[in-house]
C-alpha cells in the first residue's frame, strides 16, 4: 500500500504538488487525471523516487520510499519519454535490470518479448515512439513490480497494443495484486482500465473516487420545452453542475441519481426529457469547469 | 548475515553498473584504441627509422628504442588525459538530463552507491587501457634491452593520479551543476582562472614583498590547488591524493541531497558558480588594478590599483553572473562574496604596498645578529637540499664575526634600495612571466640568499634574484663574503663535490699573477678521460689529488704563493629523468658544472700527490712525459 501524507513539492516559486494526501491500496488501478501542470508527472516521479518531496512523506508498505533501494526494487516507473542509450537494445538493458531488480523474471521477459511484436536485438533508439514504449513495457513487466507507475503510457500505442496492454495489466493486477498508477490525458482508455480516478488541479486533489460511483453520481440531461415555464429558478432544488441552453432546449449536467432529480424535472412538464451517464471526459470537463478551469476562463 | 547479503547485493549491483557503462562506452574506447595505435605506430616508425643509423650498432638501436619509449608514452599520456575528460563528461551526464534522471533515479540503487559505481567504472575504463598500452611499450623496450626511463616508469603512477584528480573534480562539479555545458565550462574556467589567479598572487608578492623566497612556491600545490590537470605532472602527490579523496567524499555526501529536478537548470549547488565568478572577478580586477596602479591614474599608485580592481572585478562578476544565470536574477543577493573579495584584496594590497608589515624594508641591526650568511646561488655547490630556504637556513650560521655581519647587512641594504623607485605594479607582469615561463632552475640559480640567525633564536632568510633586477649594489661588501675562505670551504664544488662525480680536473701554472693570464694559456695538465690513461688509475688519481687539496686548504687556507690553478669539472647528479638530462645537455656543456681554486706553495700534500702520480717533476714543473700533460696551441706559440 502506498500512503502519501501532506506531500508538497515546489520548483522555485511554483508549487507543483500542494499538501497532497492520498492512499493507493494493493491490487488497484488508479488513473491520475488533471489539467496541464497539475502535478501528475511530478507525483509519479516522487512515487518512483526520482524527486524528493519538500514536505510530507511517501510510505510504501510502511517504508520511506526515497533513496530506499529495497522499496524501489518493488516499483517500476515508465516516464512519458523513456531514456535509452544510442546503442541500447532490449537485451542489453535487460542485462542491467536483471542484476538490479530483485523480482526480475526471465520467464516473464521471454513471455512479453513474444507477446509484444518487437525485435529485442534492435537498437531501441531507432524504433518508433510506440515501439519504444513497448520496449519500456517489456522491461517494466519483466521486473515483476508490485507498484507500476505509468506516465502517458497510451501515447503512441496503436489500438491493438493498447488493448493488449490493458489486458496484461488487468491480468497482472488480478494475479499478483499489483498496484498501477497511470497518469494520462487519454480518459477514454483510463475509463476501461482504472477502478479509481484521481482528479488533480494546481497540485491539489479535486476529487478521488471509484469510477463506477463517479459515473453513477453524474447525469447528463437533455430537456426541451414548448414554452419555458415562468418560474424564478427553473432547476431549484437540483444540484446542477453545468447548464447549456439552445433556445428552448437545455443540456444540464446534474450531480445525483435519476430518482432524486427526475420527479422535479418532470413537474416542469417538458416536451422531451432524457438522462444518460457522463463519460469520464465529460466529468473531467465538468469538474474542472467548476474549479474555474474551462475554455472561457483559459481564454 | 543480513549485512553480508546486503554488501554482496551492492557489489553485484556495482558490477552490473560497470558492465553497463562498459557496454555504452564501447565507441569512445574503440576510437581511443585506434588513435593510440596510430600514434604509437607513428612514434615507432619515426624513432626507429630516423634514430637507428646502423641496425648492428647496439647503442644506436637502444637510442632509437629509448626515443620510442619516451615519445610513445607521452602520446599515450596525452590521449589518456583527453579520453578521461570525455569519459568524465559521459559518466556524469546522467545528472544533467531529465530523461536520464528519470531512468537512473528510479533504479533500485542508492544514489551514493550509484554515483560511486559510476565513478569507479569511469576510472577503470579510462585507466586500464592506458596502463595496458604503457605496459606494452615498456615490454617492447625491455625486450630490446632498453630499461624504462624514469619518466615512463613514473607515468604508471602519475597517469592514475592525474586521471583520478580530473575525474573526481569533474564529478564534484557535475554534482553541483545542472547542465553538462555549465559543468564543462566551470571545469575549464576554474582550472584556467585558478592558475592565472595564483600567478597574479605570486607575481604581486614577488613585486611587493621583496626578499621573500617565493621560488619555494614554484612547484608548490598552492600554485595548482584547483587545477587538477596539473596532477598529471606528478608533483605534490600527497596533495593530489587528498584532493581526490576530498572531492569524492564531498560529491558522495552531496549526492543524496541533490535535487534531481535540477537537471537542465543552471546549478544544483552554488559552489562552482561562486568559484568561477570570484576567480574571474579577481583576475580581471588584478589585471585592471595593476595597469591603473602602474599608470598612477589617481596620483597615488595604490589608489589607482584599488580603483581598477573595483571596476574590473565588479564588471567581470556581473558579466559572469549574467552568463551563468542567464540574466540578472539574484545579482545583488549573490554580490556579498564580491564585496568580501574587494575588501580583502584592497586591505591586503595596502598592507604589502605600504609595507605595514615591515617585511620588505627589514634589515636587522648588526648588534642583534648572532651570525649571518650570504650565498651567490650562481656560484654555490650544495650537496643536500638545493631549495632556497634550506640553503638560507644553513647559511645563517656561516659568519659570526662582526665585520662579516656588517658586510652582509650592508649588502642587504643595497639590495633593498636597488629598485625602490621602480613601479612595482608594473613589475607584477614581469614577475608573472618569470614565475610562469622562466624555468625554475634558471631563475633559482641566479640570485643571492641572505640569512641571519638573530640573538633571539629566530632565523631570517631573504632571496633577491639577479635576473630581472637592475642597478648597482654594494659589491665590495658582497665580495668580502664571497671571496672568503669560509665561503670557498662551504660552497665551492672544489671543496664539496664527491670525488666520484668529478669528471675532469685540470691544472695550469700561475705565470705572472693569480689573476691575469690564467685562462689565456689554457690547461697544462688535464686529468680527463683519455685513451692514454687507464680509467681506474685516473679516477684514483683524481680522488687522491682532491682529498689532499682539501686537507691542505683546511690546514693552510689561502697562504703562500699561488703556483697552480685547479679546475674541477663535475657531472651534475643525474635526475634519472631522461628529458631534463637531454635538455640540460643541450643548454649547458654536457650537463656539467665546475669551479676553480688555487694551489699555493704551502700545499705540500697536494704537490706531493701530483709528483706521485707523475704529473709534476721534482721541481713542481709540469711533466711533459706524463700522459696528463697537455701541450696546447697557445702555449706552444
Amino acid at each position: 500500500m502506498i500512503e502519501i501524507q501532506n506531500l508538497t513539492k515546489r520548483f522555485e516559486n511554483v508549487v507543483a504538488v500542494d499538501r497532497l494526501s492520498l492512499c493507493f491500496g494493493d491490487g488497484s488501478v488508479t488513473g491520475l487525471v488533471g489539467s496541464n501542470g497539475s502535478g501528475k508527472s511530478t507525483l509519479l516521479r516522487m512515487l518512483a523516487g526520482v524527486f524528493r518531496g519538500d514536505e510530507g512523506s511517501i510510505l510504501l508498505d510502511g517504508q520511506e520510499l526515497f533513496d530506499n533501494p529495497a522499496a524501489k526494487g518493488q516499483c517500476y516507473f515508465v516516464p512519458d519519454f523513456p531514456f535509452f542509450y544510442n546503442n541500447s537494445t532490449i537485451e542489453t538493458t535487460a542485462a542491467l535490470y536483471r542484476s538490479l531488480y530483485p523480482n526480475w523474471s526471465d520467464q516473464a521477459y521471454l513471455r512479453y518479448c513474444s507477446v509484444f511484436p518487437i525485435r529485442t536485438r534492435d537498437r531501441i533508439i531507432n524504433m518508433s515512439k510506440g515501439m519504444q514504449r513497448q520496449a519500456a513495457l517489456i522491461l517494466a513487466l519483466s521486473t515483476c513490480p508490485q507498484y507500476l507507475f505509468l506516465d502517458e503510457i497510451f501515447d503512441g500505442l496503436d489500438p491493438v497494443v493498447r488493448h493488449l496492454l490493458k489486458k496484461i495489466l488487468i491480468q497482472h493486477v488480478a494475479d499478483h495484486r499489483m498496484t498501477v498508477i497511470i497518469a494520462s490525458h487519454n480518459l477514454r482508455e483510463l475509463e476501461d482500465l482504472c477502478d479509481r480516478v484521481c482528479l488533480m488541479h494546481r497540485g491539489k486533489v479535486l476529487m478521488e473516487r471509484d469510477i463506477d460511483s463517479l459515473r453513477a453520481e453524474f447525469r447528463k440531461v437533455q430537456i426541451a420545452f414548448r414554452e419555458i415555464p415562468r418560474v424564478p429558478n427553473l432547476f431549484e432544488g437540483i444540484r446542477v453542475v453545468n447548464v447549456w441552453r439552445n433556445g428552448n432546449v437545455f443540456n444540464v449536467t446534474i450531480r445525483g441519481t435519476e430518482e432524486e432529480f427526475m420527479p422535479r424535472l418532470k413537474a416542469l412538464q417538458p416536451s422531451y426529457i432524457s438522462a444518460m451517464p457522463l463519460t469520464l471526459e465529460e466529468i473531467f470537463i465538468s469538474e474542472m469547469g467548476a474549479a474555474g478551469y474551462d475554455t472561457n476562463s483559459i481564454a | 548475515m543480513t549485512q553480508t547479503a546486503s554488501r554482496n547485493r551492492t557489489l553485484r549491483q556495482c558490477v552490473a553498473i560497470f558492465k553497463w557503462e562498459l557496454r555504452n562506452c564501447k565507441m569512445p574506447l574503440l576510437i581511443f584504441g585506434i588513435i593510440t595505435a596510430v600514434g604509437i605506430t607513428f612514434c615507432m616508425m619515426v624513432c626507429l627509422s630516423a634514430g637507428v643509423q646502423e641496425i648492428t650498432d647496439r647503442a644506436s638501436v637502444l637510442g632509437g628504442v629509448r626515443a620510442f619509449q619516451i615519445s610513445a608514452s607521452y602520446v599515450v599520456a596525452i590521449l589518456t588525459a583527453v579520453f578521461t575528460f570525455i569519459c568524465s563528461i559521459r559518466t556524469y551526464a546522467y545528472l544533467h538530463d531529465k530523461r536520464k534522471a528519470d531512468m537512473y533515479g528510479s533504479l533500485p540503487v542508492s544514489r551514493r552507491v550509484f554515483f560511486a559505481a559510476k565513478t569507479a567504472s569511469a576510472a577503470i575504463i579510462s585507466l586500464v587501457p592506458s596502463l595496458l598500452v604503457l605496459s606494452l611499450i615498456a615490454l617492447f623496450s625491455i625486450a630490446f634491452g632498453q630499461p624504462l626511463v624514469n619518466e615512463v616508469s613514473m607515468l604508471f603512477l602519475y597517469l592514475p593520479v592525474g586521471s583520478l584528480a580530473c575525474l573526481a573534480f569533474y564529478g564534484l562539479l557535475a554534482v553541483c551543476c545542472g547542465t553538462t555545458p555549465n559543468t564543462v565550462l566551470s571545469f575549464i574556467f576554474i582550472c584556467a582562472a585558478y592558475s592565472v589567479a595564483a600567478a597574479f598572487v605570486r607575481g604581486t608578492l614577488m613585486s611587493f614583498v621583496q626578499g621573500l623566497p617565493m621560488v619555494i612556491y614554484s612547484d608548490s600545490f598552492v600554485m595548482k590547488a584547483l587545477n587538477p590537470m596539473m596532477a598529471y605532472s606528478g608533483s605534490s602527490l600527497i596533495y593530489w591524493v587528498l584532493f581526490i579523496a576530498a572531492c569524492f567524499i564531498v560529491s558522495v555526501l552531496l549526492m543524496k541531497k541533490r535535487r534531481a529536478e535540477c537537471a537542465q537548470t543552471s546549478f544544483a549547488y552554488m559552489l562552482p558558480a561562486y568559484l568561477v565568478k570570484l576567480l574571474i572577478a579577481f583576475n580581471v580586477g588584478m589585471f585592471l588594478g595593476c595597469i591603473f596602479g602602474s599608470l598612477s591614474v589617481l596620483a597615488v599608485p595604490y589608489f589607482g590599483f584599488a580603483f581598477g580592481f573595483v571596476i574590473g572585478s565588479t564588471a567581470a562578476y556581473a558579466v559572469t553572473h549574467i552568463i551563468l544565470y542567464r540574466g540578472t536574477d539574484k545579482i545583488f543577493k549573490t554580490a556579498i562574496p564580491l564585496a568580501a573579495l574587494v575588501l580583502m584584496v584592497c586591505v591586503g594590497m595596502a598592507v604589502i604596498d605600504f609595507d605595514y608589515w615591515g617585511y620588505t624594508g627589514y634589515v636587522p641591526d648588526a648588534a642583534s645578529v648572532k651570525s649571518a650568511g650570504l650565498v651567490d646561488l650562481a656560484d654555490c655547490y650544495c650537496a643536500g637540499s638545493d631549495s632556497v630556504l634550506s640553503i638560507g637556513r644553513s647559511a645563517a650560521d656561516d659568519f659570526d664575526d662582526e665585520e662579516s655581519i656588517r658586510a652582509v647587512t650592508s649588502y642587504h641594504r643595497s639590495e633593498i634600495n636597488l629598485d625602490k623607485d621602480e613601479s612595482r605594479y608594473g613589475k607584477v607582469w614581469l614577475n608573472i612571466f618569470v614565475g610562469s615561463f622562466v624555468p625554475q632552475g634558471v631563475y633559482e640559480r641566479n640570485g643571492y640568499v641572505i640569512a641571519y640567525k638573530l640573538n633571539n633564536g629566530f632565523t631570517v632568510v631573504r632571496y633577491y634574484d639577479s635576473v630581472f633586477r637592475f642597478g648597482s649594489t654594494d659589491t665590495k661588501s658582497r665580495d668580502l663574503i664571497l671571496d672568503s675562505e669560509t665561503y670557498f670551504r662551504n660552497y665551492s664544488s672544489v671543496m664539496n663535490v664527491a670525488p666520484a662525480y668529478i669528471d675532469a680536473l685540470t691544472l695550469n701554472r700561475m705565470r705572472s699573477s693569480e689573476e691575469d693570464l690564467r685562462y689565456l694559456h689554457g690547461d697544462d695538465l688535464m686529468l680527463k678521460e683519455s685513451e692514454n690513461v687507464d680509467e681506474a688509475k685516473r679516477r684514483d688519481d683524481i680522488r687522491r689529488l682532491i682529498e689532499a687539496y682539501r686537507r691542505d686548504f683546511d690546514a693552510h687556507g689561502k697562504t703562500g704563493k699561488a703556483v697552480y690553478d685547479i679546475n674541477v669539472s663535475y657531472k651534475k647528479q643525474s635526475s634519472n629523468y631522461a628529458l631534463p638530462d637531454i635538455f640540460f645537455d643541450m643548454i649547458s656543456y654536457a650537463g656539467k658544472d665546475g669551479d676553480s681554486g688555487v694551489i699555493y706553495s704551502s700545499y705540500t700534500e697536494t704537490l706531493q700527490v701530483l709528483r706521485d702520480i707523475g704529473a709534476l717533476t721534482k721541481d713542481n714543473e709540469p711533466n711533459t712525459q706524463s700522459p696528463y700533460y697537455y701541450e696546447n696551441q697557445l702555449q706552444a706559440d
